[in-house]
Order: structure tokens, then sequence, then C-alpha cells
């Protein structure tokens, strides 16, 4: 789990109770995993995945207040984190652009062709696929709380990522 | 999970995949993007941080330190810039701005410890005017016209000024501070001390407030009447403002509280004179 629930939460609970410099800290600690995870759905090195991304913290920002259970402001950011990605991956039809820029922000450190294809394959995934899986396999969540996370059934989120698994399996060499 | 995958096997895939997103996962932060201002994270993420402090602060009632998110915290910049002696705060506009010439060189403050991550050196930026607009009141940075750096003081919320207009749009009811939140309410006069007053919101240490607490803000929105000697109206820190405000509680939140200036009126700090 790239963030450490317990120290989250335990800030969430004061930025919600009005702690003007725990807000400071949580969006600290919470920044790494929104942007990225949105990074992630949108497709890396996109124009439309850093705007997502920054849109997605603004959004944590403004609405810490409204926060009702600091004990899920991890899956509350992923939410508001995996929204904010799948429109914008919708509006900006990135899975036409993706090869190129993606392979813009994969070097130097150059990976191999099996790597590439799985990329490349990743990046040609509906969206919705594509969140969940960088929901269960980057960010891990269970497939519940991918479920609660997009607002979906739990076997939604089990076909789908049966079906992802299907589809890059197909894609690799 | 029933069918077969031909050619890989599921787990090796799923650990493929992890390692591929964590390779492709990028650094912690919004990148900027390339043909835009180089303060495109700063600003929107620090105006949000500000509006977020705000929200928390007034959820408070008293007692805390109201500590100022966006000028002290080394993770993000404040969204302002520094032009003839003057701070400006920016914010994000509905519509694209409409520029109307040259003001010259801006600063944009220095903050936070590291330079590329969150922090920044001090750093000059081309300023242009608003259309309509006043350079005194509000100003842009050439290049972006998503954000409006209004000068603190100036009142953004009134409307029929081109202020209000670059901000808001053909949308005089805007903002409408009394929406939602302010379902339990009373009015109350109250007189206070300006701190500070960025997008014409006041942060003020209350002279007597009774129950409400001694540093809170003061929220005027387009149906405040604000009374004040200059046109446009402006307020400084240390000038004393009386209002009439709605002192709005949420009826299922018992921290909640908002004061919204149904009335205004700006009292200029009368400055020592030095001979006398």
């Amino acid at each position: 789990m790239p963030v450490d629930k317990t120290n989250v939460t335990a800030i969430a609970r004061r930025a919600v109770n009005g702690d003007t410099n725990a807000l400071a800290d949580l969006l600290g600690e919470l920044a790494p995993f929104v942007v990225r995870t949105t990074r992630l759905i949108v497709g890396a090195g996109t124009a439309a995945a850093e705007d997502a991304a920054q849109e997605a913290l603004i959004d944590v920002a403004r609405r810490i207040a409204t926060l009702r259970d600091p004990e899920a402001v991890v899956s509350w950011a992923a939410q508001i984190a995996t929204r904010r990605a799948l429109r914008a991956a919708r509006s900006e039809r990135l899975r036409r652009q993706s090869d190129v820029e993606v392979q813009a922000v994969q070097s130097p450190e150059r990976v191999n062709d099996h790597r590439a294809a799985l990329s490349a394959a990743f990046d040609r995934l509906p969206r919705r696929q594509r969140a969940i899986a960088v929901l269960r396999l980057y960010a891990g969540f269970s497939e519940r709380e991918t479920a609660d996370v997009l607002g979906i059934t739990l076997g939604a989120v089990k076909s789908q990522l049966h079906q992802a698994r299907s589809t890059l399996s197909a894609a690799l060499p | 999970m029933n069918d077969e995958i031909d050619t890989i096997d599921p787990i090796d895939l799923d650990r493929e995949l992890r390692e591929m997103l964590l390779a492709r996962e990028g650094p912690e932060t919004p990148q900027p993007r390339v043909r835009r201002s180089r303060r495109w994270i700063a600003v929107p993420l620090a105006a949000a941080i500000a509006t977020a402090a705000m929200a928390v602060v007034v959820l408070t009632q008293g007692g805390r330190n109201h500590h100022d998110v966006t000028a002290s915290s080394g993770a993000q910049c404040a969204a302002a810039l520094e032009w003839h002696g003057a701070t400006y705060t920016g914010t994000r506009v509905p519509h694209p701005l409409s520029f109307d010439g040259g003001l010259g060189e801006g600063t944009l403050p220095a903050c936070g410890d590291n330079p590329g991550e969150g922090g920044r050196a001090a750093t000059r930026t081309s300023l242009v005017a608003v259309a309509g607009v006043s350079p005194e009141q509000a100003v842009a940075i050439a290049g972006d016209s998503a954000t409006l750096y209004v000068a603190y003081g100036y009142f953004p919320q009134q409307p029929g000024t081109a202020l209000h207009r670059a901000l808001y749009g053909n949308r005089p009811g805007l903002p409408d501070e009394r929406e939602n939140d302010c379902a339990n309410t009373k009015l109350q006069t109250v007189e206070a001390t300006v701190s500070t007053a960025r997008l014409g919101i006041l942060r003020v240490k209350l002279a007597d407030g009774g129950d409400l607490p001694r540093e809170t803000f003061i929220f005027p929105d387009a149906r405040t009447i604000i009374i004040a000697d200059g046109d446009p109206p402006h307020v400084r820190p240390g000038d004393t403002v009386r209002a009439d405000v709605l002192v709005c509680r949420h009826p299922n939140d018992k921290r909640f509280l908002k004061l919204v200036a149904t009335k205004l009126a700006i009292a200029k700090r009368v400055i020592a004179d030095a001979t006398g």
C-alpha cells in the first residue's frame, strides 16, 4: 500500500477537526498516492494526466471539511483521484496518443520488449479496466474496496479485471 | 474467476503488471505542462489549500491557532505575486481573461525550502493588465488567462464592477455565501480588527464577539453592503470594521461556524503622527 493508513488516518482526524497544520500534512502524505494513481489511470506522461492529478489534489484540499470518516481517508482520496482520472481519460482520448508519450516517460531506463508490450497494451485497455488494475495491483485495494471506490459491484470488478488480464496476456509477445 | 488465461499465469501477469505500474508511476507531484506557466502547479493547489484552510478554520470555534497554511507550508507555494509593493492573491476564473497591455515584471515570492520539490526561489514574471480592471486591483501573468491575481484588500464580491465580472462573469448574484450552510442563522453586529484581506475575505480579531471565537473570518458576498471612504472600497491590516453578520451554523455540525457580512463599514487605521 503506497500510503501509511494509520499515519494518514491520524492526520486526517486532526485536519477534519479543524487543525489547519494537519491539512498541509495530510496533503503532503496523500499527494504521492493521489498523483500517481491518477497518472497511471489516465496515462503517464500526458498533459491530461498531470491536469487530472492536479485537480484531484485540489478536490482533496477543498473537500476535506466534508470528510465524515477519517478512517476512510485513503479510500476517499482514491475515489476523488479515480473520478478525476476517468473523466480526463474519457475527454482526452488518451489511448490514441499513449504509445508515444508513455515511451517518453519510461526512458532513460529502457525497458525490455516484454514490459514495453505490456505497458502499451495497458494503455489500450478501457479506462475503467485501467482504473481497476491500478487500484487493485498498484494501490493495493481489495476487490471490495475497489468496487466501493468505483461505485460498482464486486462482480463487475472481478469480471473486468479478468477481462483486463485476458487482453493483456493476449497482447504479450 | 473460472476462465483460463491462455498464455500467462494470472499471478505472474499481476506481478508483471504491478512492476510495470511501479516503473511508470512517475514523480510524487504533478509535473508542469509544456508551454504553460511554470506556476501551473503552485497556483491552483495553493489556492485550494487556502480555501480549504479557511473552510477548516471556520469549523473551529476558537481556541485554536489559526495558522496560515498558504504562507507557511514548505510543501506548496502560495498563489501570490508582488507588483509595485502590493501583494496579489491568485484565483482561478471560470472564463479566460481578456488582457489589456503589459505591466512589466512582478515577483513570485520565494517559498519552501527545496525549490523543485514543491518550493520555489523568487522568480520574476511578466504581468499584464486585465481588460477593464485597474492593475491596482488585479493583474494576470502573461500567458495565463485562467488565473486572476487580486490585490490584498479589494473586494471582488461587489457586483457591477469590472473586478467582479473578471472573476464571476455575468453572474451578479455570485458569490452567495448564504446558501446551504446558513440554515440556522442569527444576525449580530461585531467590531473587529482586520488581520488580512485576501480575495475580499477578511481574517479578523473580534473586539467582543460574545460566544464567537476571537479570531475568525468574515465573508462578504454579492449582497453585502460595503461602506468605505474610498471607491473602490479597500481595507488594510489594522483597519477596523463594524459588520452586521449572519452567524451561520449548521444544524448537524456543532463545529460549523461562518460569519457572512450583510453590511460592512470600514474605518481606516489611525496612524500616529510621529511629530505629534
